[in-house]
């Protein structure tokens, strides 16, 4: 059940792992959920036909569960198992409190994700993006969030090492964050108790502004500083190096959490919204460079001296990748943010190319990187079933985002180009169903690099059902106590 | 089954009876989905607390009657 390390010179801990190893298996299912909704509806932005005349099938409804699926049940999952992995092992101290509300927190969550999409099929929503769930359901979810912090601090509170290890800290201002975030933006007033419709308390402009602090913060603190947090870690870990600067890492975190939170005003761009707004937006965007390409020089020069590692580590070429990523899309999302850019950008697929670059090319390969590390270390394998099978996941699901987002970039430059197009007499040159028929051919390419991503994802379910169903060989942390499981040691 | 299993026990009991309360009085399917889900969920998740709790138990007095 639980892991007893036998210390050198300190007690033995016993971690709860079974309830990481719960979170973990959700995480991929939902990985494989959430990429084939997407194939799915890139299929019906190809050819609308495939919505069957299905009103649960349409886009609109599935859309929302794709972005959660993605998001709040695989990224989601993989927080909380890879939060409670490095928490135990770098505080040498159990999760705090009793096993069934570690159980009912996976349960809990799990059930909150299952409600959620299907009040999306049944044609339930707020309306607002990454926001969608009806009010009941987010009381639900914050009930099951304030108890995770409260066990992610208790286990804090009872760390047995004297320092609290950078990666806790970006889990930390992820669960807090995400607290903060989901009840401002869900302030909603229900049409009754018994109804599951609502109307949020901000009205217009205010609405939109708390809707993309919200958003824009959703991205800066549930899919780049947890998953720093995740980065902190596992690629000191698999590099078996220290971090390349625990100074870097520690205003990366600061100058991030400080910046992040000004930054969703860029959203509103030309919009309603008072034009200082909109500039002071676009300028904290633009100064997230900083802490953005600092934490990414900081992951990538962990690997220094270790750099050979690539060779003969798949999953570490994940990891490694994502941090690559991680750059691209911090330094893309800046240059979308400046309001000349964002003229052409804005409303355009070159927006969804920019996003599947951070999600996949960064959340989603940082994930596989973590989970490829932690299923051996779970359940005391030696190591992965078949590293090639990991080298063929790298290969398929990179070639997948660069079909991905090189298709939506053309086709969103191409797009905002149409649509700002005039002819010597002054009118739009094209109608916008001429620059929907233009962009056909990208939307196919895009399907394609979704079914290559998802193919990458069903061969990592493959190999890690076939590592746990491998006979247990040797104890891969037993060689080291527990205090010294701290990254990079 | 210790303390802290019966606390969250009947925590999430609780919340079952809040479900129930909700679908019963449901205004709309959505409401009323929710309200069941959430009653089947808190039924399942105690039943699974039981079930473990009396697994523990057994071993327990396995052990001790090994050692005995």
């Amino acid at each position: 059940m639980a892991e007893t390390v036998p210390g050198a010179a300190s007690p033995a801990i016993s971690y709860n792992d079974e309830v990481i190893k719960k979170f973990t298996i959700a995480s991929v299912f939902w990985g494989i959920v959430a990429m084939a909704v997407g194939v799915y509806i890139a299929t019906e932005l190809c050819w609308p036909a495939f919505n069957l005349g299905l009103s649960f099938l349409n886009f609109g409804r599935l859309r929302p569960v794709h972005t959660s699926a993605a998001i709040f049940a695989f990224g989601g999952n993989a927080l909380f198992a890879t939060s409670f992995y490095v928490v135990q092992r770098t505080c040498r101290a159990r999760l705090a409190g009793p096993e069934a509300l570690h159980d009912f927190l996976f349960w809990g969550y799990n059930f909150f994700i299952v409600m959620a999409a299907l009040s999306y099929v049944m044609g339930y929503s707020r309306g607002q993006e990454y926001s969608e769930p009806e009010w009941h359901i987010v009381v639900f979810l914050v009930v099951v969030w304030v108890l995770y912090a409260g066990v992610f601090i208790a286990t804090l509170l009872k760390r047995a090492e004297p320092h609290i290890y950078v990666a806790n800290w970006f889990y930390l201002a992820f669960i807090l964050t995400v607290a903060v975030l989901v009840l401002v933006n869900n302030a909603a007033l229900p049409v009754s108790p018994f109804a599951g419709k609502s109307y949020v308390v901000y009205s217009g402009v205010q609405n939109a502004m708390v809707q993309w602090w919200y958003g824009h913060n959703a991205v800066g603190f549930f899919l780049t500083a947890a998953f720093l947090g995740m980065m902190y870690y596992f690629i000191p870990k698999q590099a078996g190096r220290p971090v390349y600067s625990y100074r870097l890492s520690v205003v990366h975190f600061w100058s991030l959490i400080f910046l992040y939170m000004w930054a969703g005003p860029h959203h509103l761009h030309y919009t309603a919204l008072p034009d200082w707004t909109q500039t002071l937006g676009m300028a904290f965007s633009i100064m997230l460079w900083m802490p953005s390409w600092g934490g990414m020089i900081n992951g990538l020069m962990t690997l220094s001296g270790a750099w050979d590692k690539l060779r003969t580590d798949p999953a570490l070429r994940f990891s490694v990748t994502a941090v690559g990523f991680y750059g691209m899309s911090t330094f893309e999302g800046p240059v979308m943010s400046i309001r000349e850019v964002n003229s052409l950008a804005h409303y355009t697929d070159w927006v969804i190319g920019h996003v599947h670059s951070g999600a996949l090319g960064w959340v989603a390969f940082i994930t596989f990187g973590a989970i490829y590390y932690m299923v051996p270390a779970l359940w005391r394998r030696s190591g992965l079933w078949s590293n090639r099978l990991v080298a063929w996941h790298y290969w398929i699901a990179t070639l997948g985002i660069v079909f991905y987002i090189t298709a939506m970039w053309v086709a969103g430059i191409m797009q905002g180009l149409m649509w700002r197009a005039y002819d010597q007499f002054g009118f739009l040159q094209y109608s916008f169903s001429e620059a929907v028929s233009a962009v056909h051919p990208y939307y196919v390419i895009r399907l394609l690099g979704g079914l290559m991503f998802l193919t990458g994802m069903l061969i990592m379910t493959y190999n890690l059902i076939q590592t746990v169903r491998s006979p247990s060989t040797e104890r891969r942390e037993a060689a080291l106590p527990a205090g010294l499981a701290v990254a990079g040691e | 089954m210790n303390l802290g299993d019966i606390i969250i026990g009947a925590f999430v009991a609780i919340l079952g009876l809040i479900g129930l309360v909700l679908a019963g009085g449901a205004l709309d399917q959505e409401i009323y989905l929710f309200g069941l889900s959430l009653f089947g969920f808190a039924v399942a998740f105690d039943w699974g607390l039981m079930v473990k709790g009396m697994r523990r138990a057994e071993a327990a007095r396995a052990r001790s009657g090994a050692h005995g």
